[in-house]
């Protein structure tokens, strides 16, 4: 069990800058997501950490102790990768047992003949026998050991390469994408399956995931990446509820935030001609973009709230919540999508407010601002901004 | 989200148009015509050889007299295998193939293995530069070589010795090649997950790369051990003691000195040596096919 602090790293491969100066703390036992759309970077940072790519510049420490001049396997690290990387021709027993094999027999020991030559090699394997069975208990895979990984399902590799950096009781667990191979019912049973498995370990996790709902479920924080940075590191709440930057509040979510283009006027945010109460550290006149989640977006009365006038364009019941799709008049026709819980749906349309237009009220402390370039700017708790922010470097 | 969809079992109606489709008369000339050039093709290359076990078994008598007679009028077989076998050290030649080859292959797989996993695998600033060379490397033909290997040999005094046969084969570019496509195709994942679990560099290729290239070692094996086998060239170069002589060579001594032109027993010398060859390719057919295909792993 270790914290972990990348510093600074940067690393580019030919000449295309992949990290751009990225530092992040990992605090000792975090479930830390690394979250980000493909070519983002975070599956590089996770393959520096595990010193199998090095990086240009900057450190990594485990623990404390910097890690840069060792090899992976000195790292005590473990890592999931998103084939499972099983080793195609060895048993599941063996595919499990190789980490210890290789950490606890000498090398001459692990020779084919002339390493049952060696006395304590025995008693070395009888002791790696136990810890395997012990995992393979733990992972319900103790039927399959005898098995090779091609006559495995999905769901069971995924479980042997967990048992592979399990069994070596590593300092920090680096998983890149795992679940992403899997089929969509047997992902959300993994994902419970993994943070459980994360309590019950203790250990350092550092998961990278382009799957904004997994970073949302399964993490203590959630860094998000864009072009080899860090956007915003943060709880998920934080991440959801108060975005620093548009393509945070973009990312995260489903279905989407909702982005109209607006207005600073002395008394706020002018967007579709709702006048949003909302102090802005912009000047007068400037363009900004609003960005309002769906399930702010109210079918109730407005009662003295600020209103958007939508064109509804479709309806889709899921049971329990309506999505409505629509655009918002006066806002640049921009597309927008309502949440409405079905007893707020039931009761607009018993009301005859749903003729094709709807009218929805706006919760000013709900919306987020921000300017031309993404920034958030407006109202904006200062004490949530409990990242390190990286100094960018060019 | 979405349930397997039951596997998709032809029916039996379909079967029946599948059939009937096949029978159509565009389709039965079409097969036809393969079928005659692949069978022209096959006769081409195998007649020789038909040729060969044919004229072992004749008279000496019925070679040149029988016209193109394909079955022999009488059975001569015994009597040329056996002279073969007894005029001739045709097992020693064999055991001199058996034992060059082998040190060939040996030698060849040692070095070649290794560095195609540098070259496919490894990141160091010159791997362009080599591979450029190994490339360049498969276009120079052995007998450009040949006059200072020879020279190089014979100050060493080393000719003929099973050493001088094999030594100019026992870096082959064409494996390294070979095997460098081979595990360019290996997912990097799995290398690098053997780099985590502590597997040294070496390690590495042998337990994990070398049993999933086992097709392509195979394929290989096949090519290097059949043109060893039948190189005549250079065993003709660096030999000429009949103790060191591969089964070509030994044959073309053995036809000088004992039979003059008694082609029966040439005959049946020549199917002995062969017989290995078509051994070993049947018994690594599939894996020569699958070699060569290079599915790569899943």
């Amino acid at each position: 069990m270790a914290a972990l602090e990348i510093d600074t790293v940067s690393k580019s491969f030919g000449g295309s800058a992949v990290l751009k100066a990225v530092s992040l703390d990992v605090r000792d036992g975090e479930f830390l997501t690394l979250v980000g759309s493909s070519g983002c970077g975070k599956s590089t940072i996770l393959r520096v950490i595990a010193g199998l790519e090095p990086q240009d510049a900057g450190a990594v420490r485990i623990g404390g102790r910097p890690v840069d001049h060792l090899r992976p396997k000195q790292r005590n690290v473990a890592m999931v990768f998103q084939s499972y990387a099983l080793y195609p021709h060895m048993s599941v027993k063996d595919n499990i047992a190789m980490p210890l094999i290789m950490q606890r027999l000498r090398l001459a020991e692990r020779l084919p003949l002339v390493g049952r030559l060696s006395p304590r090699r025995a008693k070395v394997m009888a002791e790696i026998d136990g810890e395997v069975g012990a995992v393979a208990r733990q992972l319900h895979i103790e039927q399959l050991l005898a098995r090779k990984p091609a006559q495995l399902s999905g769901g069971q590799r995924q479980r042997v390469a967990l048992g592979r950096a399990m069994v070596r009781r590593p300092d920090v667990f680096l998983m890149d994408e795992p679940l992403s191979n899997l089929d969509a019912k047997l992902r959300v049973h993994m994902r419970t399956e993994l943070t459980d498995l994360h309590r019950r370990l203790g250990v350092t996790f550092v998961y990278v995931t382009h799957d904004q709902v997994e970073a949302m479920t399964m993490s203590d924080r959630v860094a998000l990446m864009d072009e080899g940075r860090i956007v915003q590191l943060g709880t998920p709440a934080d991440l959801y509820h108060d975005p620093l930057d548009l393509r945070v509040a973009r990312f995260i979510g489903s279905p989407g935030v909702n982005v109209l283009p607006g207005t600073v006027t002395g008394a706020g945010v002018e967007v579709g001609g709702a006048q949003l109460p909302l102090p802005v550290a912009a000047a007068e006149g400037a363009a900004v973009q609003v960005g309002l989640r769906p399930e702010t977006l109210s079918l109730d009365p407005p009662a003295g709230r600020p209103v958007l006038k939508i064109r509804l364009s479709a309806t889709e019941n899921l049971g329990a919540e309506v999505f409505l799709h629509g655009r918002a008049d006066g806002a640049g026709d921009s597309p927008i999508i309502i949440r409405a819980p079905l007893d707020a749906f039931d009761r607009a349309r018993a009301a005859g407010r749903l003729d094709g237009t709807v009218t929805v009220a706006v919760d000013p402390a709900r919306a987020f601002v921000f300017d031309a370039d993404g920034r958030r700017v407006g109202r904006r708790p200062v004490e949530a901004a409990v990242v390190r922010m990286p100094v960018p470097a060019e | 989200m979405t349930a397997p969809s039951p596997a998709l079992k032809p029916t039996a109606g379909a079967l029946f148009k599948e059939r009937l489709r096949l029978l159509r008369p565009d389709r039965i000339v079409g097969g036809l015509v393969a079928h005659l050039v692949l069978i022209a093709g096959a006769l081409f290359v195998l007649l020789p050889f038909v040729w060969m076990l044919l004229t072992s078994v004749r008279k000496p008598d019925e070679v040149f007299t029988a016209g193109f007679n394909p079955i022999p009028d009488s059975f001569h077989g015994v009597e040329n295998y056996g002279h073969a076998l007894n005029q001739s050290p045709l097992l020693q030649f064999m055991g001199n193939g058996v034992i060059v080859c082998a040190g060939i292959l040996v030698v060849q797989l040692l070095v070649a293995l290794p560095a195609a996993y540098a070259l496919a695998k490894l990141e160091f600033r010159i791997r362009p530069l080599l591979f450029v060379l190994v490339l360049l490397g498969l276009t120079v033909p052995p007998q450009v070589t040949a006059l200072p290997l020879y020279m190089g040999l014979a100050s060493l005094d080393l000719l003929d010795t099973y050493f001088a046969i094999m030594v100019p084969f026992f870096l082959s570019v064409f494996a390294i090649f070979l095997f460098r496509q081979f595990f360019k195709t290996f997912p990097m994942e799995i290398i690098h997950a053997a780099r985590l679990d502590g597997f040294t560099e070496l390690e590495i290729l042998i337990r994990i790369l070398v049993p999933s290239a086992l097709p392509a070692i195979a394929a290989f094996s096949v090519f290097s051990i059949t043109s060893h086998w039948n190189d005549l060239y250079w065993p003709l170069v660096v030999t000429t003691s009949p103790e060191h002589a591969t089964p070509p060579l030994g044959m073309m001594i053995f036809r000088d000195q004992e039979t003059g032109s008694n082609y029966g027993a040439l005959m049946a010398g020549a199917a002995i040596i062969t017989a290995p060859l078509v051994i070993t390719f049947l018994i690594a057919q599939r894996q020569f096919v699958r070699g060569i295909t290079m599915t790569g792993v899943k």
